[in-house]
């Protein structure tokens, strides 16, 4: 490798380190104030679901297990040349996701405990952790079979890959019968349809954990499948820019234009998908026979507070630009579509955030609760660190596993 | 199973089981509070801060006072209403210049609800009933997760910002298990807050609800709370 190549790689490494223990930093702060006294986040009171809640949404609801299924499952082999990085990030964004959410308890020592036997069964939260440590588990199974037969191969290279190879694939236990490169192949497209499956109905429990709440931002049974459908679209979308960001460190950005351009229809499609249920979600909520409550829930994104964000960042940069892209003859060309998702996944970062504090702004009681939503400095760090993690865990993963991208359709 | 038999089990068993508990009176709580007697002092407010530990100064409490000016229109939507919430020790009452010719307060605190929201979503079994119709918070098993307080329709559970759990009026639980009233009640100079056993057809909470007119909030959410309001005027009241 060029001295100029592993510079620029330990500047990135370097950069991204900083940038998490920019995060350790907030979240050392929100927990403890050692430092300086801060206003504590208790301050945002009737807003306990904040800034960390939209950050953990936006990772495990990634939806890269659904793109990395397409062609590991459903055999679209469009999709083949994307398997390999879709998995690798479908893990990284759902681990560090769990991460996010386990830092936002108060109490974060205790989960651990709680998940062993003193739980409610009845609660929709239960069962979102339950769904995401199943999937993460699945995950693992079918990373550790989809990549097995390539693992063996690289049991023989030197260096740190020859030995990650060595302690992932367990060689050392000689289990000669998962040496059989059709069993591991079918193996994982089992496993991929179980993670699939799981991960479906972690997306729309997650939906059902904000849809079965009173808060009519949130109530309703479309929620859950407007999580599946943003899932989708921010798979495609993400899956898009690490496609052409890793080919583009390569060298090579055309090498896989006709995934890319499979990825592109998917994300026109999921994106016109999702208007059509956000458009009826706000419509049917805002409806004045909804009630008084959901009416005034709804103003805040069509008039109110929320009003820029849903209408010019969600709707206007989020969902019509790209689709304007994708559809344009600017949707050929990689840069079309890059630009393109990088901005559906701007919108998805916003929808995220908006219907999180959103939809807790009208609680409509002046009780204890204010309806006040400032996102502190520590919690924006907070964030910031964890997609450094997810960057870094990626890019880690990306070097030890053995992918391909060699095999385009 | 014969078809009989299994209708036979399915009448019987709901029959025996209403039968065992007549005769059981047992003890059910409730707080029937008079919005017409309520003067806003905040006694109540900073008995509950002291008694329960909960930071003086921050604007979280398990008891709060809501003061009301309204200038009633028709239709309703047209009715003007102006808010003051004191949640703290510093009462906002006494130096206020309110907007409208009508005023009046109203005290709230967690409903304790019959059907609580707040038990069903926690994860953890951190918030349960007592036999006495109590929801009470486990802050030994609490994650802070705060799903319950999304989940509240009334706003009254929150983070205590010391214990990081959340917490939430209990009726004064330690004092009422041992007869004691809650510290609101205790302190309440013109008696606007009732404490009692509503089996108990001695308790003046049982003749108020007999006797008054008697209102619950957002009964449209269906928790069935145990905090009764007389006098409440529910057009303005959120």
């Amino acid at each position: 490798m060029a001295t100029g190549d592993s510079l620029r790689e330990a500047i990135f490494v370097g950069l991204m380190i900083v940038l998490i223990c920019i995060g350790a930093f907030g979240v050392i702060q929100m927990h403890t104030e050692p430092i300086v006294p801060i206003e504590p986040f208790e301050s945002a009171i009737g807003i306990p679901w904040r800034l960390l809640v939209a950050t953990y949404l936006f990772f495990v609801l990634s939806g890269l297990c659904i793109i990395a299924s397409l062609s590991e499952v459903f055999g679209i082999k469009k999709f083949t040349a994307i398997a390999d990085e879709a998995l690798i990030l479908s893990l990284v964004t759902v681990v560090v996701g769990l991460t996010v959410i386990a830092l936002d308890l108060e109490r974060v020592e205790r989960g651990a405990y709680a998940t062993l036997g003193h739980v409610n069964a009845g609660s929709v939260m239960f069962w979102m952790i339950m769904f995401y440590i199943i999937e993460v588990v699945l995950l693992i199974i079918e990373m550790w079979f989809h990549f097995r037969n390539r693992l063996l191969k690289q049991c023989e290279e030197r260096g740190l890959r020859g030995i990650f190879a060595k302690i992932v694939t367990l060689r050392f236990l000689r289990l000669k019968f998962l040496e059989d490169e059709r069993l591991n192949h079918e193996i994982a497209v089992v496993m991929g349809f179980a993670t699939l499956f799981t991960a479906i109905i972690a997306y729309s429990n997650l939906g059902a954990l904000f849809a079965a709440n009173y808060l009519p931002a949130w109530h309703g049974p479309l929620l859950p499948i407007l999580f599946v459908v943003t899932a989708v679209v921010t798979g495609s979308s993400l899956s898009i820019i690490t496609t052409v960001a890793s080919d583009w460190v390569r060298g090579d950005v055309l090498k896989r234009y006709e995934s890319l351009q499979a990825l592109k229809f998917l994300l026109g499609f999921a994106l016109i998908v999702q208007a059509f249920f956000v458009g009826w979600k706000m419509l049917i909520t805002a409806y004045p026979t909804a009630g008084e409550l959901a009416s005034k829930a709804m103003a805040a994104y069509i008039t109110g507070k929320f009003a820029f964000n849903f209408w010019i960042i969600e709707v206007g940069i989020g969902m019509l630009i790209p689709l304007l892209l994708l559809v344009s003859p600017a949707g050929k060309s990689i840069s079309g579509i890059l630009l393109a998702a990088i901005l559906a996944i701007t919108g998805i970062i916003f929808s995220r955030i908006d219907l999180v504090l959103g939809g807790q702004v009208v609680k409509l009681i002046s009780g204890v609760n204010v309806g006040n939503t400032p996102i502190h400095p520590f919690e924006v760090m907070t964030a910031i660190g964890a997609g450094a993690l997810v960057v870094l865990l990626y890019y880690v993963l990306y070097k030890l596993l053995p992918v391909e991208v060699e095999h385009e359709a | 199973m014969k078809r009989r038999d299994f209708l036979k089990s399915v009448l019987i068993l709901p029959g025996l089981s209403l039968l065992a508990s007549l005769g059981k009176e047992g003890v059910s709580y409730a707080m029937v509070v008079d919005v017409s007697k309520c003067i806003g002092c905040g006694k109540c407010v900073v008995a509950c801060k002291i008694e329960n530990d909960v930071p003086k100064e921050m604007p979280i409490s398990r008891t709060w006072i809501e003061g009301y000016s309204a200038d009633y229109s028709s239709p309703y939507s047209r009715t003007q209403v102006q808010k003051v919430v004191m949640n703290t020790t510093e009462n906002p009452f006494i130096k206020m210049k309110w907007k409208y010719k009508t005023v009046f307060y109203v005290p709230k605190l967690c409903n304790q609800c019959s059907s609580a929201p707040c038990v069903q979503v926690c994860p953890v079994y951190a918030r349960f009933y007592t036999k006495e119709g109590v929801v009470l918070v486990d802050k030994d098993s609490c994650i802070g997760c705060k799903y319950c307080v999304t989940a509240c329709p009334y706003g009254a559970t929150f983070v205590h910002p010391e214990q990081k759990v959340t917490d939430k009026c209990t009726f004064c639980y330690h004092r009422i298990s041992k007869g004691l009233k809650p510290a609101c009640v205790l302190v309440c100079p013109t008696g606007a807050r009732k404490f009692g056993n509503i089996n108990d057809k001695n308790s003046e909470v049982y003749r108020l609800l007999k006797e008054s007119r008697v209102a619950v909030l957002k009964p449209e959410m269906g928790t069935y709370p145990r905090v009764f309001y007389i006098n409440l005027d529910t057009t303005v009241v959120e």
